[in-house]
């Protein structure tokens, strides 16, 4: 009982840790802040109002869910393509020689760079932002699911061999579940390169949603609306991260090794 | 023990000449890892193979397992020519091989999952041979939460759970602590006793391969082959005591003097080679 008591009491002491360095970055932020005119650096309350009124007449989400078109299908195309990639990389030493130097290449380059030839082959249509955000995010998964195979215990495939599991169950019983840590970890740092990818594509090609939006605010020089969509993105790729990380330690809950003889 | 197997049925085990090479970075070259080995495991048969490091007494193991193919030679397996790996094997690791996120009982019934035995079948099986190695009680522990003898139990349950006519031990108390290694030795003699299993057991401990077997082989290197057989003629049922008496230490004695033979040698061949 008296270890529960400090638990709570250290998670409330670390709350209202949180809480005043986040009051102290917005009083000064409001401090500094000045509303007067559109074009100069808002303050919080300032930018919060315009937050709020681009959230209530609709646009902010409209252009949020436009924009998270081309997240959700590059994400999903990138998974449906380096899953497989990479886990057949992981188990035979030719495809890894064949896909590695690729895969090196996509985590290195600076994608931005790439986005001129991606216009080139799909021009500013939806597919060439779907391009773009698979291309963020392929890279880092297909190369996590491969490491993630290649680091199977090979006692425990010794072990299957010795039972004769076939193929499949080899797969989907030992190598798939070892190297699931590995996958998750890929595609939480995917996902984030993933909405990156969005935002580039957007900014670089063609603004759609979001991209639209922040052109909109940047030309028109109001930057407290700005700094409000800046917000929602970061809010996004935060919730996100958040979320797959949740998902991701569900995974693991057997390598935390939490006691459980229920 | 010898005399209780019937001579006439094929043994569990048995390889002629069987040789094993593994290739070496410089072209051209290689290892000779296992030369010529004759090994004969009877029915019921405990056998350890005990040796130096690099004697090959693993690799002769996975061969028997099917996991590696020799080179040269033969493996019989109950009087059938065998390639790979069997039902009627069972192989214990010494690093416990277990699966991290099944507890006990999963891990137990694994061999019995890959062969679709159904799930409430086959956990009512393991709970019977977690008992059987004294894991009543830790059903649902996971590998993590217990310690390496008793991951060990669980690698043991697991093999014997597929019912197999021979077992196949690869150093498997290796990887635990002193204390513990004794313990489980009593437990191993018990759960012989009561499953009466073909084993081949490899070991690079003396005391241990003397107190468990009815045979020791004793291993040399380069290239890995057999020096001696020694049947240990120790009366059963074997327990600690069993440790105290003197034709024990005569037997490991003699053992042990064949390896000390083994490793003075080393450096001699070494030097004649180069």
């Amino acid at each position: 009982m008296k270890r529960a008591e400090a638990h709570a009491s250290a998670r409330w002491r670390l709350a209202v840790a949180r809480g005043a360095s986040l009051l102290v970055v917005l009083g000064l932020w409001q401090y500094l802040g000045d509303d007067s005119e559109q074009i100069r650096f808002p303050s919080a309350l300032g930018t919060l109002r315009s937050l709020y009124r681009q959230l209530a007449d609709g646009s902010l989400v409209v252009a949020l869910a436009k924009s998270n078109e081309s997240l959700l299908l590059g994400y999903s195309l990138a998974l449906l393509v380096a899953l497989p990639a990479g886990v057949v990389a992981g188990l035979s030493n030719r495809t890894r020689r064949a896909i590695d130097p690729f895969l090196t290449i996509m985590i290195a380059t600076p994608l931005i760079a790439v986005v001129p030839v991606v216009q080139a082959i799909f021009g500013l249509s939806l597919s060439a932002r779907v391009a773009i955000v698979f291309l963020f995010a392929v890279g880092i998964l297909a190369r996590n699911t491969m490491v993630g195979v290649m680091q199977v215990d090979p006692s425990l495939w010794e072990m299957g061999r010795s039972f004769r599991a076939p193929r499949l169950a080899m797969l989907r019983k030992i190598v798939f579940p070892s190297a699931l840590p590995a996958i998750m970890a890929g595609a939480r740092l995917a996902l984030g390169q993933a909405v990156s990818g969005m935002v580039v594509a957007e900014l670089t090609l063609v603004g759609f949603g979001i991209g639209s939006a922040i052109e909109h605010a940047d030309t028109t020089f109001r930057t407290a609306d700005l700094i409000a969509i800046v917000l929602v993105v970061m809010a996004e790729g935060v919730l996100l991260s958040w979320g797959a990380g949740v998902l991701q330690r569900k995974f693991e809950q057997w390598r935390i090794g939490e006691p459980d003889f229920a | 023990m010898s005399l209780t197997s019937p001579e006439r049925s094929p043994p569990a085990i048995l390889a002629r000449g069987v040789a094993k090479t593994y290739g070496t970075p410089q072209p051209g070259r290689s290892l000779s890892v296992l030369e010529g080995i004759d090994f004969t495991l009877r029915v019921g048969e405990f056998v350890s193979i005990v040796g130096p490091s690099g004697c090959g007494k693993t690799t002769l193991l996975r061969i028997m397992a099917g996991l590696v193919h020799p080179d040269a030679g033969r493996l019989d397996v109950l009087g059938k020519a065998a390639d790979g790996p069997g039902p009627e094997r069972a192989m214990v690791f010494q690093s416990f091989a277990l699966l991290p996120w099944l507890n006990a009982r999963e891990n137990v019934a694994f061999g019995l999952e890959l062969r679709d035995v159904a799930r409430a079948k086959r956990l009512a099986v393991a709970d019977g041979y977690l008992r059987l190695v004294g894991l009543s009680g830790f059903e649902n522990a996971y590998p993590r939460q217990l310690s390496g003898g008793m991951q060990q139990r669980i690698g043991l349950a697991r093999a014997l759970a597929v019912d197999p006519a021979i077992l196949l031990m690869d150093e498997p108390l290796g990887a635990v602590d002193a204390l513990t290694r004794s313990w489980l030795q009593l437990d191993l003699l018990r759960i012989w006793d009561e499953t009466r299993k073909s084993v081949v057991f490899v070991t690079h401990d003396v005391g241990e391969a003397v107190l468990l077997s009815d045979r020791v082989v004793v291993m040399g290197t380069r290239p890995g082959r057999i020096l001696e057989e020694v049947t240990i003629d120790l009366p059963r049922p074997r327990n600690d005591a069993t440790r105290e008496l003197p034709r024990f230490h005569e037997l490991s004695t003699r053992i042990w003097h064949s390896l000390k033979e083994m490793v003075i040698e080393q450096p001699r061949i070494v030097a004649s080679a180069t």
